[in-house]
């Protein structure tokens, strides 16, 4: 998803959208250039996450699983939102997810962190 | 600093391996580089550090104050507002001298300044000027240029004197469009004996009020220390003061806050807010013939002018028109130049000098008259941040709202007008031609700077009776330039009931814009020699008769009227051709042979019949009432300067 994401910036770059490129629009490019780089991170957590799993005993970290699952919508949905709303230099009203994301990471970091000490 | 800091924090990093009791030997070594590399990423920034540009001693020192904090603050917030404004002419009004904004390219040059050699040479990134400095300081000169004025029609180079920042300015500036070095005296309209430059001190004192942002001349007898905010006219010149604004926007939660508010932020001006008669004095702040209150001299002298945006500009400066002779302020000016008046203004109170656009308006009815939205103001046609969809180089040559440089300007508020069967029993032209162009008629090429005409900001219409009591050409005539005004008093009598003007025999029987090139003064020359080769004025009056005429003035007392005809002509067929050994500065006996030249031969090949409005015979002779009224030419003393 978030590969595709950085496929449709690159066409934006290709074609040279103002909505996109322009100077005014430097706020909106940063935060999309974010969203692109902290799914597709995100998404090697994930894949790291499920190796991870190998080592745990029996007790899944459910809890841990959603979290992560709910960062990776909420960090780069929190870019990407703040992007579209972008005005000003300042980030529009959906960067408010943001920290919740990390929030949701920082549960999911922990909550693996203990199964593994399990 | 960053990579200082991110350097740190890997030697910290380290610590607990180098503190473990066993670190295996892998931990060690990766722990070993690792701050190896960390350390000498810290020795090399600090050793390696570039050593920032010292601030000039000998010009203009860029400095916040005032409540000034320059446009890289507003950069961050709104960055598509700072690209355009980059992009206009304001912003290069004034720029440091190296080669990225000397307009020239050349490595050494020697420019006569009539008949003295004044030497522009660069030695690396510095360019010196050699001259020998006439005026009330003479002298050789060998200085550095430091500083410069103009990136749109016409650029000033500055010299710094050595006296503390204080600049004065090389004799000879570039004229961009043409590519020429031509003597910064001839550049306006000033009688020809006026050939030295402004004296030194002239930018510290006089120039910085419209050239730079929030500029304290600091000039004394002794002291010349002069600060400005920026170079060039930037953000705060329109919206006042910033430092209030960025302080309190640091803020997000202020910022979503107002941007969710329907009330302006009260930490900065935005002029396109305030009432219209505010906010066009934030452009007229500089685009006015004005001079402060004798109350604030002093304080101007240390800490800048008194006017903010969005303030009241009569509270602190006098916006000078004709009922002013007697102000206080004026003392010196007409003590140093009694012809100011009958120079700067046309004898009803409009302003004949370009760039003043703010006293030809507020003479506008729509500027009187109007009310509310519907009151003109500067932003009612301009645009100051360039829109998408119009062209950059399109927007920076008058900063014009998109489509306005048509009729949409007047027909925001004359909606009739944008009905064609409307708009031609209006004008009596054919909708798409140069007639029926509102500005045509009711804004007229009669302001003169910069080597041209251009259009008057006082909304008028075209009437006899007012050319005849002021000499300004009148809107009918300077496109019918072959008609006479007994032509135009008949037309506006027919089309808009006009009562009909007593006109003299020479006023009946010959065309108006013959009487301005021949009998008129210099500022009447210099615009009837633009109008002369003005393409509208040539479609509706026709090109076959103007070279004799524009001939006359190839040997003007006037540089300037000198140089319109010589550019007029060359809009002509085989001007060019004509003019290749031209110089519009040589001396008289020099520039005597073209009049008599072009006229002759224009005259062998004359076929176009007797013209008697354009004083035409059969054979193409010029009739005695040419010469009559060349003989008649207003010699009185015009100063048209900036």
């Amino acid at each position: 998803m978030f590969v595709t994401l950085g496929a449709v910036l690159e066409a934006m770059h290709g074609f040279k959208l103002d909505w996109y490129l322009a100077v005014g629009n430097e706020t909106r490019r940063l935060l999309w250039r974010l969203a692109h780089a902290h799914g597709t991170f995100l998404a090697l957590v994930h894949v790291a996450f499920g190796l991870c799993l190998a080592h745990v005993g029996e007790r899944a970290p459910r809890i841990a699983s959603g979290c992560l699952i709910g960062a990776s919508i909420a960090v780069p949905g929190g870019f990407l939102l703040g992007g579209y709303g972008a005005q000003d230099g300042d980030p529009g009203i959906g960067i408010l997810l943001l920290p919740f994301g990390f929030l949701l990471l920082l549960v999911a970091s922990i909550g693996l962190a203990r199964a593994l000490r399990a | 600093m960053e990579i200082v800091f991110v350097a740190l924090v890997a030697i910290a990093a380290c610590v607990p391996v180098w503190r473990g009791r066993a670190p295996g030997r892998v931990s060690l070594l990766g722990a070993g580089l690792l701050s190896a590399l960390a350390l000498a990423v810290v020795i090399s920034s600090v050793v390696m550090a570039p050593e920032l540009p010292k601030a000039s001693t000998t010009r203009p020192l860029v400095a916040d104050g005032n409540g000034y904090v320059g446009s890289a603050s507003c950069r961050s917030c709104h960055p598509a507002q700072h690209a355009s404004w980059r992009e206009s002419f304001h912003a290069t009004m004034t720029q440091v001298a190296n080669r990225a904004n000397i307009a020239a390219r050349f490595e050494q040059l020697e420019l006569d300044w009539f008949g003295k050699p004044v030497l522009l040479r660069w030695g690396g990134d510095t360019l010196w000027v050699e001259f020998e400095r006439g005026g009330q300081k003479p002298g050789p000169v060998r200085r550095p240029v430091e500083q410069l004025t103009g990136s749109h029609h016409l650029q000033v180079l500055w010299y710094s004197t050595g006296a503390g920042r204080e600049l004065a300015p090389v004799p000879m500036c570039y004229k961009i469009a043409e590519g020429i070095w031509l003597p910064l005296s001839a550049v306006f309209v000033l009688p020809p004996e006026y050939r030295d430059p402004p004296e030194p001190g002239a930018w510290n004192q006089n120039c910085h009020m419209c050239h730079a942002t929030n500029v304290r001349p600091r000039v004394d007898v002794d002291r010349c220390d002069t600060e400005v905010t920026e170079l060039g006219i930037a953000c705060e010149a329109c919206h006042g003061p910033g430092g209030p604004h960025v302080a309190a926007n640091q803020n997000p939660l202020r910022r979503y806050t107002q941007r969710a508010s329907a009330v302006p932020d009260p930490t900065i001006v935005q002029p396109t807010n305030l009432a219209p008669a505010r906010s066009a004095q934030v452009c007229g702040q500089c685009h006015s013939v004005n001079i402060l209150h004798q109350e604030f001299f002093d304080q101007w002298r240390e800490d800048g002018l008194v006017y903010r945006p969005g303030g009241d500009l009569d509270a602190s400066n006098l916006v000078i028109d004709s009922s002013h002779r007697g102000a206080p302020e004026l003392v010196r000016t007409l003590q140093k130049n009694p012809g100011f008046f009958a120079s700067a203004f046309w004898s009803d109170g409009q302003v004949r000098l370009s760039g003043r656009e703010f006293n030809g308006l507020r003479m506008s009815p729509c500027y009187t008259n109007g009310h509310g939205d519907a009151q003109l103001t500067c932003t009612s046609c301009h645009l100051l941040h360039r829109e998408d969809g119009t062209s950059r180089e399109s927007w920076t040559d008058d900063q014009l709202k998109a489509g306005h440089r048509g009729n949409e300007a007047c027909t925001q508020c004359h909606e009739a007008m944008r009905d064609p069967a409307t708009l031609v029993a209006h004008t009596h032209h054919p909708a798409e031609s140069a007639g029926s162009t509102c500005y045509n008629c009711h804004m007229p090429h009669t302001t003169f700077g910069l080597m041209k005409a251009t259009r008057s900001h006082t909304i008028t219409s075209p009437d006899v009776g007012v050319e005849l009591a002021t000499g300004r050409p009148n809107a009918c005539n300077q496109c019918h330039l072959d008609r006479t005004l007994q032509w135009t008093n008949e037309h506006l009598g027919a089309w808009y009931g006009k009562a009909a003007v007593a006109l003299d025999a020479d006023q009946k029987d010959v065309a108006a814009a013959v009487r301005w090139l021949l009998s008129g003064d210099a500022g009447q020359r210099a615009i009837a020699a633009w109008s002369f080769g003005w393409k509208d004025a040539q479609v509706a009056s026709g090109t076959d008769w103007l070279a004799p005429y524009l001939a006359r003035l190839l040997d003007d007392p006037y540089y300037v009227v000198r140089f319109g005809a010589a550019r007029s002509l060359r809009t002509l067929p085989g001007g060019a051709q004509e003019l290749a050994d031209y110089n519009f500065l040589a001396p008289q006996a020099q520039v005597g042979p073209f009049v008599q030249g072009i006229q002759e031969r224009w005259r062998r090949a004359y076929s176009g019949g007797p013209r008697g409005a354009v004083l035409v015979a059969q054979d193409g002779t010029l009739g005695e009432a040419f010469a009559r009224l060349y003989a008649r030419r207003d010699d009185r003393p015009v100063y048209l300067s900036e």
